[in-house]
């Protein structure tokens, strides 16, 4: 009886670890994934808010604060198609929605300035200052928007070596999102997350061929401008092409030695 | 009386940093000020805010006569800070209105250009690798007189360690000029604290403020009372 007691015990004691792990696997993937749902939600409503943006003086109230929160969530909703929107009080979670009030914040001036007619507040540039403040929040989680290395137009949004294997084999296998629990980050093993974004027609603007840039518009052929109005040449990109990534990492504090 | 042992007196010397901390003719607030007193004040603490000039600051910190000084980026002078910095600043350009250039990371459209720089910044490699001109700035006041130079337009644009000191809608002057910043070249401002302080009192404080800041961080509380304009 006592035996049998004992290895009953050494059992349950070999399988806990496992399945704990396990879990923990599935609870980092499903974390990993909400945050990149998040940021793309987040760039997807930037995008779609351009002529508000850009507008001189109309109410701009929704940009900013809870309002901005529950645009995010709206179209979190919709684009995924659910009726719920992750847990707020998931640390990663809460802090990645207050950076994004944050960063709003820092913009205001610039959004509110009448005198300004294209602000530049671009959904590549709000996902920046997103990655840049969230990085240093000390939560060992960091979120990107990237590309191909000779796709990016800033070096800071250049992939490191995991991504650009990720990136190749989302474009290889066609695949909708990659996750390694154990990719590396800056030498550590971390738990690294990817999935692409898709091109649509208003990423041409700026990143297709000068037929597309709405500033030739109406203009003689020989008269059209080869850069885009945000100063940058435009790269003949078609809709079938390779849009970008969104990369997330969960890294060890401890490891790395940052601070919490 | 400065905070040498466990005493709960605190005298903490600020920089004008606005909009964070505003130096009027009759006193300093702004919000960093709020969030500091709304910290210490839950633990007891009796505070007094005493405004400083950044060098006069350091030098009054490393004496002992102020135990704390704020906000202040790193610097070889102080050896102490608190263990994560208040906030964050980014480096820009500074532009009249109509010449305003949104996006820095396009720098073809910063050729030619005449750019002034305030003497001894360290420029963001964004800047140095473009073909703008780089016109440095001597002399006192550096910035006062940058944006006189900007405004005279004796020059196309002028670098800006911090441009939300002037460009922000709480300032008269970004009705004359708008900014954008070098994303990516961000420098933590700290909250250095005295040499003489003692090691448990710098260690209790630190503990007071990274809980603080694990609460809500000065940056999220500035952005609500923004919200709340």
């Amino acid at each position: 009886m006592i035996i049998k007691y004992f290895i009953s015990l050494l059992i349950l004691l070999l399988i806990l670890p496992l399945s704990t792990l396990a879990l923990g696997n599935t609870s980092k993937k499903q974390e990993i994934q909400e945050i990149a749902k998040i940021y793309s939600a987040s760039m997807q409503y930037i995008f779609k808010q351009q002529t508000l943006i850009n507008h001189q003086s109309q109410d701009k109230e929704v940009l900013f604060g809870n309002k901005f929160i529950d645009k995010i969530k709206l179209t979190y909703k919709k684009k995924f198609n659910t009726s719920s929107f992750p847990d707020e009080n998931k640390l990663t979670i809460k802090v990645l929605l207050e950076v994004m009030v944050e960063v709003m914040e820092d913009n205001k001036t610039l959004l509110l300035d009448e005198d300004i007619k294209f602000k530049g507040f671009i959904p590549a540039i709000f996902a920046f200052q997103i990655s840049e403040k969230y990085s240093k929040k000390g939560i060992g989680l960091k979120v990107k928007f990237t590309n191909e290395l000779d796709r990016v137009r800033n070096k800071f949004n250049s992939p490191d070596s995991w991504e650009i294997a990720a990136i190749g084999k989302l474009k290889q296998q066609a695949l909708s999102e990659f996750y390694d629990p154990k990719g590396f980050y800056k030498g550590s093993e971390s738990f690294r997350y990817i999935i692409p974004v898709t091109m649509s027609p208003m990423c041409l603007t700026c990143h297709g061929t000068p037929e597309n840039n709405p500033e030739n518009l109406n203009r003689p052929i020989n008269k059209w401008t080869l850069f885009d109005k945000t100063g940058f040449k435009m790269e003949h990109w078609k809709l079938t092409d390779f849009g970008g990534a969104i990369s997330v990492t969960i890294y060890n504090l401890d490891t790395l030695g940052e601070a919490h | 009386m400065p905070f040498y042992g466990l005493s709960k007196t605190l005298k903490i010397g600020v920089i004008e940093y606005p909009p964070h901390v505003i130096a009027s003719k009759s006193k300093i607030h702004g919000p960093a000020l709020s969030y500091i007193k709304g910290m210490l004040n839950k633990h007891s603490y009796n505070i007094r805010f005493v405004y400083l000039p950044t060098k006069r600051g350091i030098v009054e910190l490393n004496k002992g006569s102020i135990d704390l000084l704020l906000p202040i980026s790193k610097t070889a002078e102080i050896s102490h800070y608190l263990s994560r910095p208040l906030f964050h600043s980014v480096p820009g350009l500074c532009f009249n209105k109509k010449d305003f250039i949104p996006i820095l990371s396009s720098t073809d459209r910063l050729d030619r250009l005449i750019i002034g720089v305030p003497a001894g910044v360290t420029l963001p490699s964004a800047l140095t690798e473009s073909n703008a001109i780089i016109k440095i700035i001597e002399g006192s006041d550096v910035l006062s007189r940058g944006i006189s130079l900007l405004l005279k337009k004796r020059i196309d644009s002028l670098y800006y360690p911090s441009p939300i000191n002037i460009y922000h809608y709480t300032n008269p002057l970004s009705n004359q000029v708008a900014c954008s910043y070098f994303y990516g070249y961000s420098t933590g401002l700290q909250i250095a604290t005295s040499p003489l302080m003692s090691h448990e009192a710098k260690l209790k404080l630190d503990n007071i403020y990274m809980n603080y800041l694990n609460k809500e961080t000065y940056e999220f509380y500035f952005a609500k009372q923004g919200n709340d304009n």
